[in-house]
Protein backbone atom coordinates (compact mmCIF):
# COMPACT_ATOMS: atom_id res chain seq x y z
CA UNK A 1 0.00 0.00 0.00
CA UNK A 2 1.35 3.26 -0.88
CA UNK A 3 2.64 5.87 1.73
CA UNK A 4 2.08 9.29 0.74
CA UNK A 5 1.13 12.92 1.20
CA UNK A 6 -0.57 15.02 -1.55
CA UNK A 7 -0.93 18.87 -1.34
CA UNK A 8 -0.45 19.11 2.41
CA UNK A 9 -0.59 22.95 3.87
CA UNK A 10 -0.28 23.91 7.56
CA UNK A 11 0.46 26.93 8.69
CA UNK A 12 0.52 28.95 12.26
CA UNK A 13 -1.15 32.33 12.21
CA UNK A 14 0.38 34.20 8.94
CA UNK A 15 3.30 31.68 9.25
CA UNK A 16 2.84 28.99 6.39
CA UNK A 17 5.23 26.02 7.04
CA UNK A 18 4.55 23.68 4.19
CA UNK A 19 2.84 24.47 1.10
CA UNK A 20 1.23 22.02 -1.41
CA UNK A 21 3.69 19.45 -0.32
CA UNK A 22 3.07 16.21 -1.97
CA UNK A 23 5.61 12.72 -1.51
CA UNK A 24 5.62 9.10 -1.48
CA UNK A 25 7.46 7.29 0.48
CA UNK A 26 9.93 4.48 -0.44
CA UNK A 27 8.08 1.27 1.83
CA UNK A 28 10.35 -0.89 3.71
CA UNK A 29 13.59 1.64 3.48
CA UNK A 30 14.70 4.75 5.34
CA UNK A 31 13.56 7.91 4.22
CA UNK A 32 15.99 10.71 5.19
CA UNK A 33 14.45 14.36 5.76
CA UNK A 34 17.33 16.91 4.74
CA UNK A 35 17.05 20.51 4.87
CA UNK A 36 17.20 24.05 6.29
CA UNK A 37 15.76 24.95 9.50
CA UNK A 38 12.05 26.08 9.39
CA UNK A 39 11.43 24.40 5.67
CA UNK A 40 8.73 22.32 7.97
CA UNK A 41 10.41 19.27 8.20
CA UNK A 42 9.40 18.68 11.88
CA UNK A 43 6.30 19.56 11.08
CA UNK A 44 5.58 17.14 8.62
CA UNK A 45 7.11 14.44 10.66
CA UNK A 46 4.45 15.82 12.94
CA UNK A 47 1.30 15.22 10.88
CA UNK A 48 2.72 11.75 9.70
CA UNK A 49 3.12 10.51 13.32
CA UNK A 50 -1.01 12.07 13.76
CA UNK A 51 0.11 14.18 16.67
CA UNK A 52 -0.73 17.77 14.47
CA UNK A 53 -3.66 18.06 12.03
CA UNK A 54 -2.94 19.32 8.32
CA UNK A 55 -4.83 22.23 7.29
CA UNK A 56 -5.23 20.95 3.67
CA UNK A 57 -4.19 17.93 1.61
CA UNK A 58 -3.72 14.07 1.73
CA UNK A 59 -2.56 11.62 3.53
CA UNK A 60 -2.19 8.44 2.04
CA UNK A 61 -1.74 5.19 3.56
CA UNK A 62 -1.12 6.23 7.42
CA UNK A 63 -4.26 6.01 9.08
CA UNK A 64 -4.50 3.03 10.76
CA UNK A 65 -0.60 2.10 10.85
CA UNK A 66 1.43 1.35 14.12
CA UNK A 67 3.73 4.14 15.11
CA UNK A 68 7.11 4.15 16.50
CA UNK A 69 9.16 6.99 17.38
CA UNK A 70 12.74 8.82 18.48
CA UNK A 71 11.31 12.42 18.76
CA UNK A 72 13.75 15.15 18.65
CA UNK A 73 13.41 15.21 22.61
CA UNK A 74 13.92 12.02 24.43
CA UNK A 75 10.25 11.87 26.26
CA UNK A 76 11.36 9.25 29.14
CA UNK A 77 9.65 8.63 31.79
CA UNK A 78 12.50 9.94 34.01
CA UNK A 79 11.67 8.14 37.35
CA UNK A 80 11.74 4.62 35.43
CA UNK A 81 14.97 2.76 34.53
CA UNK A 82 15.77 2.31 31.18
CA UNK A 83 14.63 -1.03 30.76
CA UNK A 84 11.18 -0.07 32.30
CA UNK A 85 10.73 2.93 29.73
CA UNK A 86 11.51 0.59 27.12
CA UNK A 87 9.33 -2.43 28.61
CA UNK A 88 6.53 0.27 28.53
CA UNK A 89 6.26 0.62 25.59
CA UNK A 90 6.66 -2.99 24.04
CA UNK A 91 4.37 -5.91 23.83
CA UNK A 92 3.64 -7.93 27.17
CA UNK A 93 5.76 -10.99 25.77
CA UNK A 94 9.29 -9.09 25.49
CA UNK A 95 11.74 -10.16 28.11
CA UNK A 96 14.23 -8.61 30.12
CA UNK A 97 16.60 -10.73 28.48
CA UNK A 98 15.87 -8.96 25.44
CA UNK A 99 15.77 -5.64 26.20
CA UNK A 100 18.97 -6.30 28.23
CA UNK A 101 20.56 -7.46 24.94
CA UNK A 102 19.25 -4.50 22.54
CA UNK A 103 20.59 -2.15 25.62
CA UNK A 104 24.06 -4.18 25.53
CA UNK A 105 24.06 -3.57 21.58
CA UNK A 106 24.13 0.20 22.26
CA UNK A 107 26.70 -0.03 25.30
CA UNK A 108 24.16 0.25 28.23
CA UNK A 109 23.73 -2.88 29.68
CA UNK A 110 25.69 -1.56 32.95
CA UNK A 111 22.63 1.17 33.11
CA UNK A 112 19.59 -0.63 32.44
CA UNK A 113 18.42 -0.47 36.20
CA UNK A 114 19.06 3.03 36.77
CA UNK A 115 16.26 5.84 36.51
CA UNK A 116 16.96 7.32 33.30
CA UNK A 117 17.11 10.45 34.79
CA UNK A 118 20.51 9.51 36.29
CA UNK A 119 21.72 8.65 32.72
CA UNK A 120 23.50 11.53 30.42
CA UNK A 121 22.05 13.10 27.56
CA UNK A 122 23.76 10.53 25.19
CA UNK A 123 22.48 7.76 27.33
CA UNK A 124 18.77 9.16 27.00
CA UNK A 125 19.43 9.14 23.59
CA UNK A 126 20.29 5.56 23.06
CA UNK A 127 16.94 4.59 25.30
CA UNK A 128 14.92 6.26 23.28
CA UNK A 129 16.66 4.94 20.24
CA UNK A 130 16.35 1.20 22.03
CA UNK A 131 12.69 2.10 22.91
CA UNK A 132 11.22 2.72 19.27
CA UNK A 133 13.53 0.04 17.60
CA UNK A 134 11.68 -2.39 20.09
CA UNK A 135 8.10 -1.27 20.16
CA UNK A 136 5.99 -2.81 17.12
CA UNK A 137 5.28 -0.83 14.54
CA UNK A 138 4.81 -0.47 10.42
CA UNK A 139 6.54 3.02 10.10
CA UNK A 140 8.92 4.50 12.42
CA UNK A 141 9.76 8.14 12.89
CA UNK A 142 12.78 9.72 13.73
CA UNK A 143 13.92 13.22 14.46
CA UNK A 144 17.37 13.93 14.46
CA UNK A 145 18.12 10.23 16.17
CA UNK A 146 22.07 10.51 16.57
CA UNK A 147 22.39 14.04 17.25
CA UNK A 148 24.43 14.44 20.46
CA UNK A 149 26.15 11.63 20.02
CA UNK A 150 29.92 11.73 19.96
CA UNK A 151 31.71 9.75 16.53
CA UNK A 152 31.87 6.41 18.34
CA UNK A 153 29.05 5.86 19.63
CA UNK A 154 27.19 7.09 16.51
CA UNK A 155 28.75 4.54 14.42
CA UNK A 156 27.65 1.67 17.30
CA UNK A 157 23.82 3.04 17.03
CA UNK A 158 23.65 3.16 13.41
CA UNK A 159 25.02 -0.76 12.96
CA UNK A 160 22.25 -1.24 15.77
CA UNK A 161 19.90 0.55 13.94
CA UNK A 162 20.72 -0.98 10.39
CA UNK A 163 20.19 -3.98 11.74
CA UNK A 164 16.78 -3.23 13.57
CA UNK A 165 15.73 -1.31 10.73
CA UNK A 166 16.23 -3.64 8.07
CA UNK A 167 13.55 -4.29 5.36
CA UNK A 168 11.36 -1.34 7.67
CA UNK A 169 9.77 1.29 6.91
CA UNK A 170 11.65 4.44 8.27
CA UNK A 171 11.20 8.19 8.36
CA UNK A 172 13.89 10.13 9.77
CA UNK A 173 14.80 13.71 9.72
CA UNK A 174 18.45 14.67 9.49
CA UNK A 175 20.85 17.12 8.96
CA UNK A 176 23.41 15.41 7.90
CA UNK A 177 23.82 14.69 4.39
CA UNK A 178 26.52 11.78 5.14
CA UNK A 179 23.78 9.80 7.10
CA UNK A 180 21.86 9.09 4.14
CA UNK A 181 24.73 7.10 2.62
CA UNK A 182 25.51 5.65 5.84
CA UNK A 183 22.15 4.19 6.36
CA UNK A 184 21.73 3.68 2.76
CA UNK A 185 18.42 5.91 2.67
CA UNK A 186 16.52 7.65 0.25
CA UNK A 187 16.91 11.30 0.47
CA UNK A 188 14.10 13.47 0.73
CA UNK A 189 15.41 17.51 0.36
CA UNK A 190 12.88 19.57 1.51
CA UNK B 1 2.47 24.44 47.53
CA UNK B 2 5.89 24.46 46.22
CA UNK B 3 7.77 21.47 45.00
CA UNK B 4 10.95 22.57 46.47
CA UNK B 5 9.40 22.52 50.14
CA UNK B 6 10.93 19.21 49.91
CA UNK B 7 14.72 20.57 48.21
CA UNK B 8 14.65 23.03 51.37
CA UNK B 9 14.21 19.95 53.84
CA UNK B 10 16.67 17.76 52.01
CA UNK B 11 19.46 20.89 51.76
CA UNK B 12 18.60 21.42 55.07
CA UNK B 13 20.84 18.16 55.92
CA UNK B 14 19.54 16.07 59.27
CA UNK B 15 19.89 17.25 62.38
CA UNK B 16 23.37 16.90 64.14
CA UNK B 17 23.53 14.87 67.41
CA UNK B 18 26.37 17.89 68.45
CA UNK B 19 23.54 20.73 67.88
CA UNK B 20 20.76 18.88 70.03
CA UNK B 21 23.08 18.05 73.16
CA UNK B 22 24.10 21.89 73.04
CA UNK B 23 20.32 22.97 73.13
CA UNK B 24 19.72 20.28 76.04
CA UNK B 25 22.81 21.86 78.29
CA UNK B 26 21.44 25.37 77.41
CA UNK B 27 17.96 23.92 78.84
CA UNK B 28 19.35 22.15 81.62
CA UNK B 29 21.87 25.21 82.41
CA UNK B 30 18.90 28.08 81.75
CA UNK B 31 17.05 25.99 84.70
CA UNK B 32 19.50 26.03 86.83
CA UNK B 33 19.97 29.70 86.97
CA UNK B 34 15.75 29.80 87.21
CA UNK B 35 15.77 27.47 89.94
CA UNK B 36 11.65 27.32 89.62
CA UNK B 37 10.65 24.06 87.66
CA UNK B 38 7.17 25.38 87.65
CA UNK B 39 8.34 28.33 85.53
CA UNK B 40 11.25 26.22 83.85
CA UNK B 41 11.97 22.24 84.24
CA UNK B 42 15.04 20.86 83.62
CA UNK B 43 15.82 18.48 81.16
CA UNK B 44 16.62 15.71 83.53
CA UNK B 45 13.49 16.17 85.37
CA UNK B 46 11.45 15.93 81.99
CA UNK B 47 13.19 12.38 81.34
CA UNK B 48 12.40 11.40 84.63
CA UNK B 49 8.53 12.10 84.31
CA UNK B 50 8.59 10.64 80.88
CA UNK B 51 10.32 7.54 82.32
CA UNK B 52 7.38 6.94 85.38
CA UNK B 53 4.79 7.76 82.63
CA UNK B 54 5.73 5.41 80.40
CA UNK B 55 4.63 2.64 82.53
CA UNK B 56 1.69 3.75 83.12
CA UNK B 57 -1.21 1.99 80.98
CA UNK B 58 -3.34 4.96 80.35
CA UNK B 59 0.03 6.76 78.46
CA UNK B 60 -0.32 4.14 75.43
CA UNK B 61 -3.73 3.88 75.56
CA UNK B 62 -3.67 7.76 75.11
CA UNK B 63 -1.14 7.41 72.15
CA UNK B 64 -2.95 5.25 70.27
CA UNK B 65 -6.45 7.01 70.38
CA UNK B 66 -4.85 10.34 69.53
CA UNK B 67 -2.60 8.74 67.02
CA UNK B 68 -5.70 6.30 65.33
CA UNK B 69 -8.15 9.71 65.52
CA UNK B 70 -5.78 11.62 63.93
CA UNK B 71 -3.83 8.89 60.88
CA UNK B 72 -7.93 8.30 59.82
CA UNK B 73 -8.28 12.32 59.75
CA UNK B 74 -4.83 12.40 57.07
CA UNK B 75 -5.97 8.55 55.64
CA UNK B 76 -9.74 10.04 54.41
CA UNK B 77 -8.50 13.65 53.52
CA UNK B 78 -5.66 12.06 51.98
CA UNK B 79 -7.77 9.29 49.43
CA UNK B 80 -10.49 11.71 49.31
CA UNK B 81 -8.01 14.93 47.94
CA UNK B 82 -6.37 12.71 45.32
CA UNK B 83 -9.71 11.55 43.90
CA UNK B 84 -11.17 15.55 43.99
CA UNK B 85 -8.47 16.56 42.22
CA UNK B 86 -8.74 14.02 39.66
CA UNK B 87 -12.49 15.31 39.35
CA UNK B 88 -11.67 18.62 39.61
CA UNK B 89 -9.05 17.65 36.15
CA UNK B 90 -11.91 15.79 34.31
CA UNK B 91 -14.57 18.44 35.33
CA UNK B 92 -14.22 22.11 34.79
CA UNK B 93 -17.29 22.13 36.87
CA UNK B 94 -16.33 20.34 39.91
CA UNK B 95 -13.02 22.35 40.05
CA UNK B 96 -15.72 25.18 40.25
CA UNK B 97 -17.55 23.93 43.33
CA UNK B 98 -14.48 22.50 45.24
CA UNK B 99 -12.59 26.19 44.88
CA UNK B 100 -14.84 27.90 47.71
CA UNK B 101 -14.38 25.49 50.58
CA UNK B 102 -10.61 24.56 49.49
CA UNK B 103 -10.37 28.42 50.01
CA UNK B 104 -12.08 28.37 53.40
CA UNK B 105 -9.88 24.96 54.68
CA UNK B 106 -6.58 26.95 53.81
CA UNK B 107 -7.79 30.32 55.33
CA UNK B 108 -9.58 29.93 58.30
CA UNK B 109 -7.21 29.90 61.44
CA UNK B 110 -7.40 26.63 62.87
CA UNK B 111 -8.66 27.35 66.04
CA UNK B 112 -11.82 28.93 64.54
CA UNK B 113 -12.88 25.56 63.00
CA UNK B 114 -12.16 23.98 66.47
CA UNK B 115 -14.15 26.12 68.78
CA UNK B 116 -16.83 25.93 65.72
CA UNK B 117 -16.94 22.53 65.21
CA UNK B 118 -17.30 21.26 68.96
CA UNK B 119 -20.59 22.97 68.11
CA UNK B 120 -21.62 20.05 65.87
CA UNK B 121 -19.32 17.33 66.24
CA UNK B 122 -18.62 15.41 69.76
CA UNK B 123 -15.13 16.07 70.91
CA UNK B 124 -14.28 12.48 70.77
CA UNK B 125 -13.89 12.45 67.09
CA UNK B 126 -13.30 16.42 66.72
CA UNK B 127 -9.40 15.76 66.22
CA UNK B 128 -10.47 13.21 63.04
CA UNK B 129 -12.30 16.62 61.20
CA UNK B 130 -9.64 18.98 62.21
CA UNK B 131 -6.82 17.01 60.97
CA UNK B 132 -9.01 15.84 57.73
CA UNK B 133 -9.14 20.12 57.28
CA UNK B 134 -5.51 20.36 57.47
CA UNK B 135 -4.92 18.06 55.23
CA UNK B 136 -7.37 17.96 52.25
CA UNK B 137 -6.52 21.58 50.91
CA UNK B 138 -2.95 20.73 50.72
CA UNK B 139 -3.06 16.98 49.14
CA UNK B 140 -6.20 18.47 46.79
CA UNK B 141 -4.20 21.43 45.79
CA UNK B 142 -0.46 19.65 44.85
CA UNK B 143 -1.90 16.95 43.46
CA UNK B 144 -3.88 18.74 40.56
CA UNK B 145 -1.27 20.94 40.18
CA UNK B 146 0.96 17.56 39.68
CA UNK B 147 -1.75 16.47 37.33
CA UNK B 148 -1.80 19.78 35.02
CA UNK B 149 1.77 19.56 35.31
CA UNK B 150 2.39 16.51 33.83
CA UNK B 151 4.72 16.68 30.73
CA UNK B 152 2.48 17.27 27.42
CA UNK B 153 5.11 15.48 25.57
CA UNK B 154 5.05 12.39 27.87
CA UNK B 155 1.44 11.78 27.06
CA UNK B 156 1.73 12.46 23.52
CA UNK B 157 4.60 9.72 23.68
CA UNK B 158 2.05 7.31 25.15
CA UNK B 159 -0.07 8.13 22.58
CA UNK B 160 1.94 7.81 19.59
CA UNK B 161 2.81 4.09 21.33
CA UNK B 162 -0.31 3.47 21.97
CA UNK B 163 0.23 2.73 25.11
CA UNK B 164 -3.41 1.01 26.70
CA UNK B 165 -4.51 3.82 29.12
CA UNK B 166 -4.16 2.34 32.59
CA UNK B 167 -0.40 1.76 31.79
CA UNK B 168 -0.24 5.60 31.32
CA UNK B 169 -1.93 6.45 34.47
CA UNK B 170 0.49 3.95 36.73
CA UNK B 171 3.70 4.33 34.77
CA UNK B 172 3.22 8.21 33.30
CA UNK B 173 0.82 10.07 35.22
CA UNK B 174 1.62 8.93 38.33
CA UNK B 175 5.41 8.96 38.14
CA UNK B 176 4.68 12.59 37.35
CA UNK B 177 2.31 13.09 40.04
CA UNK B 178 3.85 11.22 43.19
CA UNK B 179 6.21 13.84 43.72
CA UNK B 180 3.57 16.30 44.14
CA UNK B 181 1.64 13.86 46.44
CA UNK B 182 4.59 13.28 48.76
CA UNK B 183 5.61 16.88 49.10
CA UNK B 184 2.08 17.33 50.01
CA UNK B 185 2.24 14.44 52.23
CA UNK B 186 5.62 16.02 54.03
CA UNK B 187 3.97 19.69 54.84
CA UNK B 188 0.47 17.78 55.71
CA UNK B 189 1.51 15.15 58.38
CA UNK B 190 3.37 17.71 60.32
CA UNK B 191 0.42 19.58 60.75
CA UNK B 192 -2.68 17.42 60.61
CA UNK B 193 -0.45 15.89 63.95
CA UNK B 194 0.05 19.41 65.63
CA UNK B 195 -3.49 20.46 64.82
CA UNK B 196 -5.30 17.39 65.83
CA UNK B 197 -3.84 17.71 68.86
CA UNK B 198 -4.66 21.17 69.63
CA UNK B 199 -7.98 19.94 68.51
CA UNK B 200 -7.92 17.59 71.89
CA UNK B 201 -6.81 20.29 74.15
CA UNK B 202 -9.70 22.66 73.62
CA UNK B 203 -12.41 19.67 72.95
CA UNK B 204 -10.49 17.84 76.03
CA UNK B 205 -11.76 13.92 74.98
CA UNK B 206 -11.20 11.72 77.29
CA UNK B 207 -8.10 9.65 77.45
CA UNK B 208 -6.58 11.34 75.08
CA UNK B 209 -2.86 13.22 74.43
CA UNK B 210 -4.80 16.32 74.58
CA UNK B 211 -6.29 15.83 77.62
CA UNK B 212 -3.07 15.08 79.42
CA UNK B 213 -1.88 18.25 77.93
CA UNK B 214 -4.68 19.96 79.33
CA UNK B 215 -4.53 18.52 82.86
CA UNK B 216 -0.60 19.13 82.77
CA UNK B 217 -1.49 22.81 82.09
CA UNK B 218 -4.30 22.99 85.17
CA UNK B 219 -2.13 21.39 87.73
CA UNK B 220 0.76 23.90 86.36
CA UNK B 221 2.43 20.54 86.09
CA UNK B 222 5.55 21.42 84.26
CA UNK B 223 7.70 18.08 84.12
CA UNK B 224 4.47 16.48 82.28
CA UNK B 225 4.04 19.12 80.06
CA UNK B 226 7.26 19.06 78.73
CA UNK B 227 7.37 15.65 78.86
CA UNK B 228 4.04 15.13 76.61
CA UNK B 229 5.68 17.63 73.85
CA UNK B 230 8.72 15.36 74.37
CA UNK B 231 6.50 12.72 73.00
CA UNK B 232 4.24 14.61 70.51
CA UNK B 233 7.53 15.63 68.94
CA UNK B 234 8.74 12.14 68.62
CA UNK B 235 5.45 10.20 67.57
CA UNK B 236 5.28 13.61 65.14
CA UNK B 237 8.46 12.36 63.35
CA UNK B 238 7.67 8.88 63.28
CA UNK B 239 4.20 9.17 62.04
CA UNK B 240 5.76 11.74 59.11
CA UNK B 241 8.61 9.02 58.69
CA UNK B 242 6.17 5.88 58.72
CA UNK B 243 4.36 7.55 56.13
CA UNK B 244 6.46 9.10 53.72
CA UNK B 245 8.56 5.71 53.96
CA UNK B 246 5.02 3.73 52.70
CA UNK B 247 4.43 6.27 49.86
CA UNK B 248 7.86 5.45 48.60
CA UNK B 249 7.47 1.85 48.74
CA UNK B 250 4.22 2.24 46.95
CA UNK B 251 5.70 4.75 44.52
CA UNK B 252 8.63 2.01 43.77
CA UNK B 253 6.42 -0.85 43.66
CA UNK B 254 3.99 0.88 40.85
CA UNK B 255 6.53 2.05 38.82
CA UNK B 256 8.26 -1.74 38.72
CA UNK B 257 7.35 -3.06 35.09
Amino acid sequence: MELAVKEICKSYGEKAVLKDFSYTFARNHITCILGESGRGKTTLLRILMGLEQKDAGEIIGFEKIKRSAVFQEDRLCKNLSAVANIKLVCSRDITKEEVMENLERVGLADSADQPVQELSGGMQRRVAIVRALMAEYDVLFMDEPLKGLDADTKEQVTRYLLEKTAGKTVIMITHEPEEVVRLNAVELKM
Amino acid sequence: MKISTMQDNKNGGKMKLWAVCFWLIVWQFASMQIGQEILLVSPVSVIQCLIREIQTPEFWHSIVSSLCKIALGFLIAFSTGILAAILSKVSRLIRDVLQPPVQVMKSVPVASFIILCLVWIPSKNLSIFISFIMVFPIIYSNTLQGIERTDRELLEMGALFDIPWHRRIRYIYLSEVMPYVTTASSVALGMCWKAGIAAEVIGIPKGSIGEKLYQAKIYLNTPELFAWTVVIIIISVLFERSVLALLHGITKRLERI
